[in-house]
């Protein structure tokens, strides 16, 4: 609150310096730009000169786009100007709000500034709209869009101010830092950002992290048989646990495998591939559900974002269960792939100087902004006073007493003249509910992943008088509705939720959708014992209730069609939203810890990657130089390895295979002693090197040879760590009964095994260097095969 | 130089830390005189003042010491790990509220037993100046908020120091050390043979009980999630499973009867007895909690059955044994074999010195077992400290290629 009224102190200060702007000609007001930064030169801050700044920015809207923005949206752009995140309800105008902090963060000249959207098509929009007063005001606008070369890019990234989405910037990140192309990297400055719905990047998106995969794996022929054999089980051949989101065989399912497979014991160490694709196997057909978790669309399966509904593009299940579905879904497998690079959205977003957000629903969470990212939520009001009405929530004992509830009012709305939006929690209740319509003969609209490209149009109807428009949470975030006159007059758009969603948030962005600007509206949920929020996330206190209440309908003590409203039963809702929220909380505190020891060796490596790049002729060689010394010293230090046939071994397959096994045995004669090994393999590695360096005649073509052999051999290292550290992150879970703190644990055995990657890097530089393959080319270039 | 900066703030947190504790340890109570020469405490209460870094028998602001927050915290954890359903569901903030609310109960009801073993306590309180009815409430309400004040540095070490929260017992322990060697230098003095007798087995039990401190038990398991399967995951506990829970609860335990029968001014020198280290009943009584008490943790903190039903949940399995029932008594059956041998070892440490005293006829020995049983907590919070210490040193350590390697 303290807060809320320094910024309104400033805002107030901005209008006084605001007629001053006004008066000036386009000609003076575009060359503030200039004198700001003159004066930030000169030693002014930021802060001081925000309120002229601003005057500058919002003269300029007006004059640009023909908006000037209201009270609220000044206030907002304070708010987030200081690295907050602002509560600014659907349809106020964020995007205007945005370009102010943005301008002012400019005028400092290094780059690096972003507004960062929920989508491309945001990012086109907004930018272009935007882009065009930063434009005027004499700052270079760039917008990310889909394709772009590596000179685009880097221009892109190279403005003063970025228009892209949240996954383009990881993206762009982890792809300057693969590969061996010896170019400039393009995304290195991380002044300020502003991230659009940064609740559900900072919070829902926070377990995902950006992955960078490729490297197809071995695939392995048990997935298929292992499908074949769970459609040969019946229900008592597996449990599921009381939440329903873990599943295992029973003892007679374990007697059908072992039966089947005619093997003794699925569980001795023989057995554990196909016990582990009998687990995948089982997982998929039991706890994936299609429509609900993943769609199937041209010969692909594609999973569902639960928070919003939406298709995840490029995203796969990871571990084998993602080609389990595939089987069961008689689908093309695809191969598992290997990590080449990753991040988290905390790790990306951290490296911004100051970091703000901007969101309609983050009051419910401003304890985990601040704990996890130090961001204050700051709730800036609306410019009309918000006359939408939430009714309480109707509760009901089963599923179709809610139905025929729900059902009932959207017949009532209709009489009224009033628009409806339907919010189901998945895209196979949506289709449940657009049958429903049929049988009442209720014509409607039906937008859900499936039919997301029709969103627009859907959209667009929304709103007028007699329209009924069934969702999922896709029409939550962003999804404007305006409402036609009529519709208006008649009492605004009517939101009924069809049960309470993944969480609070979700909810209240699909009640958002009502009431915008000011304008009339309704939101009312209907819930029962029997949704899904309940059966995973209630106490077996509320389960007996439930149960209970069953018996009691069936007896017909209580009447199965009316609501519940007794305090006990509206409690049940909410506390399983609070449990899963804190479950949720506590999965994404731990999921950073470990992605913040991840972040750091990220870090390193790259710092070492860029170094190679950058580095002059000698510090190369040095490297080299340390990474042979390195590996033939670990060689000869150990006992075992001081005989003719691991030597020879060791040369053939590290060094040079054309090297003759007499000479090697002429220069070790007798009790082979660790000096004569080493000055053996020095003088060899000193010759091949030699070699290799005639047949690199031009002193380009040398420098460029040695600079790539060291990127692969940290590139090939760094992916085995990171699947290491993935794998790393489940065992130590597995520790917490020995009393270990697993962060600690993580901690301390991610450093073991990146010192042994580093041993593994000297590794491979040796044998890059040594044992690559170059082809000339016709033309004077070469081609270069590394040693497998 | 950023390196170890993380290593040093926390060090220096704790250190901070406790030095407000031995403060607060010396802040004396109103109405109260502070008697400097060491009593002659029952070796039960020494115990419980050792093992809770409470000052049982001076007057100060923090005389009940770390022994609330304790009591709260291993009640919590039992009751989470018997209900954990409930663990799940429930909110820091409410996990918090009960922490508090509970220190302060039972911060209540010791504190309204030691005020009035104060008030009646000659050597340190003059009944004539002032009366009950305002004794009593006051130096409750001093002792309540000092427990309070106590807590608060701890939950403070566990944010910002090393070693958790029980490190806090280390200036409770610091004079246990000055008060136990106190009594024993007189047996010592003048018989060097002695002292070096004492010096070799004080190195050979820490040295021992430290190895089998740190010694785990591991059995290996198999986890389809894990793709990778050059990693080796394992199931692993401590061999002394119970830790110092059972020395912590003992002495409470044993001292429970006597603080009762004073307040309710019954002498029974017949019960008195049974609570009492230095007679035989006593040290039996002693032997048998003890060995319950360490059973019983053992089971609370690892819970087998649990654990093999979570395993069954994600589908993990001890190669070759079944999931299910089979892996619960295979779990059941070893928890049960080392818990019988980390608890037979904790009452021989405590009790083989009872006894020989008991034996010899010299109650000195008794001292002893409060002894070992020091060295014995103090290797327990040490190992956490070290933990701590280890990660902290160990994070920033390395670089990539850098002249500056981590072990």
């Amino acid at each position: 609150m303290l807060e809320l009224s320094k910024y309104r102190r400033i805002t107030r200060k901005v209008y006084n310096a605001l007629p001053e702007y006004q008066a000036m000609s386009d000609a003076e007001l575009q060359s503030q730009t200039k004198i700001f930064q003159v004066a930030l030169e000169n030693g002014k801050t930021l802060k001081q000169l925000l309120p002229a700044i601003f005057a500058a920015v919002i003269e300029a809207d007006r004059r640009v786009l023909g908006m000037e923005p209201y009270y609220v949206q000044v206030l907002g752009g304070v708010a987030l100007f200081f690295g907050n995140v602002a509560e600014i309800k659907t349809g106020e105008g964020k995007t205007l709000v945005a370009t102010m902090p943005l301008y002012a963060h400019a005028l400092l000249g290094v780059k690096g500034n972003f507004l960062i959207t929920a989508n491309e098509y945001l990012a086109r929009r907004d930018g272009m709209e935007m882009g065009a007063v930063f434009k005027w005001l004499g700052l270079t606008v760039g917008i990310g869009t889909e394709e772009l070369d590596y000179q685009q890019k880097a221009k892109l990234y190279d403005a003063d101010i970025v228009y892209a989405t949240h996954s383009r910037l990881g993206f762009d990140y982890l792809f300057d830092n693969l590969g061996t192309e010896i170019g400039q990297q393009v995304v290195t400055r991380f002044n300020f950002a502003v991230i659009d719905e940064i609740d559900a990047v900072l919070l829902d998106e926070a377990q995902t992290s950006l992955i960078v995969s490729g490297a197809p794996k071995v695939q392995s022929d048990l997935y298929e048989i292992s499908n074949w054999f769970f459609n040969n089980l019946t229900e008592v051949d597996y449990e599921l646990s009381d939440d329903e989101r873990s599943v295992w065989y029973s003892d007679l399912g374990l007697e059908k495998i072992n039966n089947y497979f005619d093997i003794d014991d699925v569980f001795s160490a023989d057995h554990f591939e196909l016990y582990t694709h009998l687990i995948l196997a089982l997982q998929a057909n039991v706890l994936k559900e299609k429509g609900h978790d993943y769609l199937v669309e041209d010969d692909a399966v594609i999973l569902l974002d639960d928070t919003n509904g939406r298709k995840l593009k490029g995203v796969k299940l990871t571990n084998g269960l993602h080609q389990a579905i595939e089987v069961k879904e008689d689908v093309t497998l695809t191969k598992e792939t290997k990590t080449l690079g990753v991040i988290s959205y905390q790790s990306l977003f951290q490296k911004f100087q100051r970091l703000a957000g901007m969101t309609g629903t983050a009051k419910t969470d401003e304890k985990e902004f601040l704990e996890t990212y130090r961001l204050r939520v700051i709730q800036i009001p609306t410019h009309e006073p918000l006359i939408r009405e939430d009714q309480v929530d109707q509760l009901y004992v089963t599923n179709r007493a809610k139905v025929d509830a729900s059902i009932k009012l959207v017949k009532s709305a209709l009489q009224a003249g009033r628009p409806i939006l339907i919010a189901t929690g998945s895209v196979n209740m949506s289709r449940l509910y657009s049958l429903l319509l049929l049988q009442h003969k209720i014509p409607h609209n039906l937008l859900n992943a499936e039919s997301a490209e029709r969103e627009n149009r859907i959209i667009d109807e929304a709103g007028q008088v007699g329209s009924v428009t069934i969702a999922t949470a896709m029409a939550g975030r962003g999804t404007d509705i305006k409402l036609s006159s009529m519709a208006k007059k008649n009492g605004g758009l009517v939101v009924i939720g069809t049960e309470r969603m993944a969480n609070r948030r979700v909810d209240n962005q699909l009640r958002g959708r009502a009431g915008r600007q000011g304008e009339p509206g309704e939101s009312q949920f209907f819930v029962s014992l029997e949704d899904q929020i309940m059966t995973e996330n209630a106490s077996n206190r509320a389960r007996n209730y439930h149960e209970k209440l069953l018996l009691k309908v069936e007896a017909g003590t209580v009447e199965g069609d009316q609501a519940l409203t007794s305090l006990q039963s509206r409690h049940l809702i909410d506390k399983a939203q609070q449990t899963r929220k804190n479950m949720e909380s506590r999965q994404r505190r731990s999921t950073i810890a470990y992605a913040i020891i991840l972040g750091e060796q990220r870090d390193k490596v790259y710092l070492a990657r860029r170094q190679v790049l950058n580095n002059q002729q000698d510090e190369v060689e040095r490297l080299i130089d340390l990474a042979i010394k390195v590996t033939i010293d670990n060689f000869v230090s150990q006992k075992q390895n001081l005989n003719i046939e691991v030597i020879s071994s060791f040369i053939f397959n590290n060094i040079d295979e054309t090297i003759s096994l007499a000479r090697i045995e002429q220069a070790l004669i007798g009790q082979i002693q660790k000096e004569d090994v080493q000055t053996l393999l020095v003088q060899l590695v000193k010759e091949t090197r030699a070699s290799v360096q005639r047949r690199l005649s031009h002193p380009l073509q040398s420098q460029y040879f040695k600079k790539i052999i060291i990127l692969k051999a940290i590139d090939d290292a760094w992916v085995l760590q990171l699947d290491y550290l993935q794998q790393l992150q489940v065992i130590v879970n597995g520790r917490t009964t020995a009393q270990h703190k697993p962060i600690n644990e993580y901690g301390i055995e991610a450093q073991r095994s990146f010192l042994e990657m580093e041993r593994q890097i000297q590794f491979n530089i040796f044998r890059n260097l040594l044992m690559s393959k170059i082809e000339d080319n016709a033309n004077g270039s070469f081609d270069l095969a590394f040693p497998k | 130089m950023k390196k170890h900066d993380d290593l040093l703030r926390r060090s220096g947190s704790t250190i901070l830390l406790l030095l407000l504790y031995i403060i607060g340890q010396n802040i004396p109570l109103p109405f109260f005189k502070i008697v400097l020469k060491a009593t002659q405490d029952s070796s039960i209460e020494h115990m419980l003042a050792l093992t809770t870094g409470g000052t049982f028998s001076n007057p100060t602001l923090f005389a009940l010491g770390l022994a609330p927050y304790m009591f709260i915290t291993i009640f919590l954890s039992v009751f989470t790990a018997i209900n954990r359903e409930w663990a799940k569901r429930i909110s820091r903030e409410l996990r918090g509220k009960i922490q508090v609310w509970g220190i302060f109960l039972f911060a209540f009801l010791q504190a309204f037993v030691m005020a009035i073993s104060f008030y009646g306590n000659q050597q340190i309180f003059d009944k004539g100046t002032v009366s009950a009815g305002l004794v009593i409430p006051t130096t409750m309400l001093f002792l309540i908020a000092g427990a309070l004040l106590i807590a608060w540095l701890a939950s403070m070490n566990v944010e910002f120091g090393v070693g958790g929260p029980f490190v806090m017992i280390l200036p409770g322990i610091v004079t246990s050390i000055t008060k136990s060697l106190l009594q024993i230098y007189p047996a010592l003095e003048g018989h060097s043979g002695r002292m070096i007798i004492l010096l070799i087995l004080t190195v050979s039990f820490i040295f021992i009980t430290e190895r089998l401190y740190t010694a785990e038990y591991r059995i290996k398991i198999q986890r389809p999630i894990l793709a990778n399967q050059t990693m080796r995951p394992y199931l692993a506990f401590r061999i002394l499973i119970a830790g110092t829970f059972p020395l912590m609860f003992s002495s409470t335990l044993m001292a429970l009867p006597e603080q009762l029968l004073k307040l309710l001014h019954i002498n029974s020198a017949h019960i008195q007895a049974f609570f009492n280290l230095v007679t035989l009943q006593g040290t039996i009584m002693y032997a048998v909690v003890l060995y319950t008490l360490g059973v019983l943790f053992s089971f609370i903190n690892l819970m087998p059955i649990q654990i093999a039903e979570d395993m069954q949940e994600q589908g993990d399995y001890i190669i070759g044994v079944k999931p299910g029932r089979t892996t619960k008594h295979y779990l059941v059956k070893r928890v049960s074999l080392w818990a019988a041998v980390g608890s037979l070892y904790l009452v021989f440490v405590a009790v083989v010195p009872l006894l020989i005293g008991h034996v010899a006829h010299k109650s000195i020995y008794t001292n002893f077992s409060t002894y070992f049983a020091m060295w014995f907590v103090l290797i327990a919070i040490f190992d956490n400290v070290r933990q701590d210490l280890e990660f902290l040193y160990y994070k920033d350590n390395y670089q990539l290629f850098g002249s500056r390697r981590g072990v």
